[in-house]
């Protein structure tokens, strides 16, 4: 008969927003109302007597799930919950389900990572290099990797898919190590020069770079490319192993960390978020990795790549405290516009990079602009109108980039 | 009948923290003993009484534990604090305050009866 009640209870509770609080209420009413159940068959009730009186007396949860979306504060206890997976808290943040997509995507990022430590340093390279390209988009990386006398692992993550995968996968080792060896150093020279036309600037402390001679030869981007990156493959692989490596004990940690912190306090719906943490400290560890000689795209591909999950995180930890989540989205489009002034910064004057960064993070000061007027006035049927007035405005500014153009 | 809940609605909280000013309790207890005062006229329905726990315990007026009973129940149970004393004290002045001046207006024949 106990049965019942627990199953009414898990039917009270269908509906319920997920967190620690809910769980928590779950079980206390849970045996209150055994308590009465016991009370009443004591009294000489009989048990679907008892069950019906058990039912009435709930009342309306609605109310009550109201209170505990309102209620700010998430009290930790040493409370072994069995079904507290770290799964299902994350999937399902408490309510708003408007922000979810948002996290889960970020979520989703982590979680791929997380499984296979020690490729994640890969992975995040990747990634970046992925963001870097897609940043850069019509200009030719090629030119400004080739003829690195230090080719840095910073190198990579900036040559687009298939540049990449035609070093990495078609050129076999043999051709790779004759092409350090044997490669004369005119040709290598031939793949200097342009790196000097390219758009960058030219990079400080690049060893050897006024020895070369004039462009001679024909360009060949992908051998150019290999003899390249087999010149510099020894320290770069040795640099890109230590941030792997840095990458994997951190996750280890992380994940070490997360089940101690989750079982000491029972709070599995908040702890997750040292994944997101680790997310953007791996970025940043594959930020530091690289930073001898690399260049602003890929800066800004890892500091773009450690800011996400820090902003996530951030939402999500300033939700969970204030409960507010009614405002906290508001990081998000925040988080767009610190991306996009580390994009600016990054840029380095670069007038394309300047545009596309301020581009990307438009629309999302129109959107704090127009909740901070219409809270700020409170005239909500007139602040509407800015969403028109910025629609005009990024068309000039069309026009603008076109004449630049 | 309405009326009655309607303003029974607005003294839970005090209800409760007169309770928890006879000691720590859980609950269907303090249900039971609301219960058994009014002689089976009124109870919480159980999410009230949940609702002004959580309230309550925001407030800072009451604190909560999980109780070890051994027989396999593991219940919450609710102590009050000091500014919940003191809430508990202001809360029942206003209510006397308030149960006087609505007496004063709605008594009928209160001048009547003077002036008899």
């Amino acid at each position: 008969m106990e049965d019942r009640i627990r199953s009414l209870v898990a039917e009270l509770f269908r509906d319920a927003p997920r967190s620690g609080k809910t769980l928590e209420l779950r079980d206390e009413m849970e045996q209150n109302l055994l308590d009465r159940y016991n009370d009443l068959i004591s009294e000489g009730r009989s048990p679907d007597d008892a069950f019906e009186e058990v039912r009435s007396s709930v009342g309306d949860m609605g109310e009550l799930f109201e209170e505990i979306e309102r209620s700010s504060v998430y009290e930790r206890r040493a409370y072994g919950e069995p079904e507290r997976t770290p799964e299902a808290p994350a999937s399902e943040p408490t309510g708003q389900k408007t922000n979810q997509p948002a996290a889960s995507e970020v979520v989703g990022q982590e979680g791929t990572q997380s499984p296979a430590p020690e490729a994640s340093g890969q992975k995040i390279a990747q990634t970046n290099a992925s963001e870097a390209v897609g940043q850069e988009g019509t200009q030719s990386p090629a030119p400004e990797t080739v003829g690195q006398e230090s080719a840095q692992p910073a190198e990579e993550p900036n040559i687009p898919k298939a540049a990449k995968s035609t070093a990495e996968t078609n050129i076999p080792e043999k051709t790779q190590s004759a092409a350090e060896t044997n490669i004369p150093k005119e040709t290598q020279s031939a793949g200097e020069a342009p790196s000097v036309g390219g758009s960058e600037p030219p990079r400080h402390g690049e060893p050897g770079a006024a020895t070369y001679g004039a462009p001679t030869a024909s360009p060949m981007p992908d051998v150019r490319y290999g003899s390249g990156a087999a010149r510099g493959s020894m320290p770069a692989k040795r640099r890109r192993k230590i941030a792997g490596s840095l990458i994997g004990a951190m996750w280890c940690l992380v994940t070490a960390l997360y089940f101690i912190v989750s079982f000491a306090t029972g709070a599995w719906h908040v702890t997750w978020i040292m994944f997101l943490i680790g997310a953007s400290l791996s970025c940043v560890i594959t930020y530091f990795a690289g930073e001898r000689g690399s260049d602003g795209k890929r800066r800004a591909g890892a500091l773009n790549g450690a800011v996400w999950p820090a902003i996530a995180a951030l939402y999500f930890i300033v939700s969970f405290q204030t409960g507010a989540w009614s405002v906290t989205w508001l990081i998000f489009p925040a988080g767009a516009c610190l991306s996009s002034i580390v994009g600016l910064i990054a840029s380095k004057g670069d007038p394309r990079a300047m545009w596309r960064a301020i581009n990307g993070s438009f629309w999302s000061i129109v959107v704090l602009l127009y909740l901070a007027v219409s809270f700020g006035t409170g005239a909500w049927h007139l602040t509407w109108v800015i969403f028109l007035v910025a629609a005009a405005v990024a068309n000039v500014m069309r026009i603008f980039r076109g004449e630049k153009e | 009948m309405s009326i009655a809940s309607d303003l029974i609605r607005g003294t839970t909280d005090m209800m409760i923290l007169a309770h928890l000013l006879e000691g720590d309790s859980y609950g269907y207890d303090i249900n039971k003993s609301i219960r058994m005062r009014t002689g089976d006229r009124f109870e919480l329905k159980e999410a009230t009484l949940y609702t002004a726990f959580r309230r309550l315990e925001q407030q800072g007026y009451i604190s909560s534990y999980w109780g070890d009973e051994g027989s396999g129940a593991r219940r919450r149970y609710y102590t009050i604090t000091s500014p919940g004393r003191k809430a508990y004290i202001a809360s029942v002045r206003e209510w006397e305050n308030a149960k006087a001046l609505i007496d004063s207006i709605i008594q009928p024949h209160s001048n009547d009866s003077k002036d008899e």
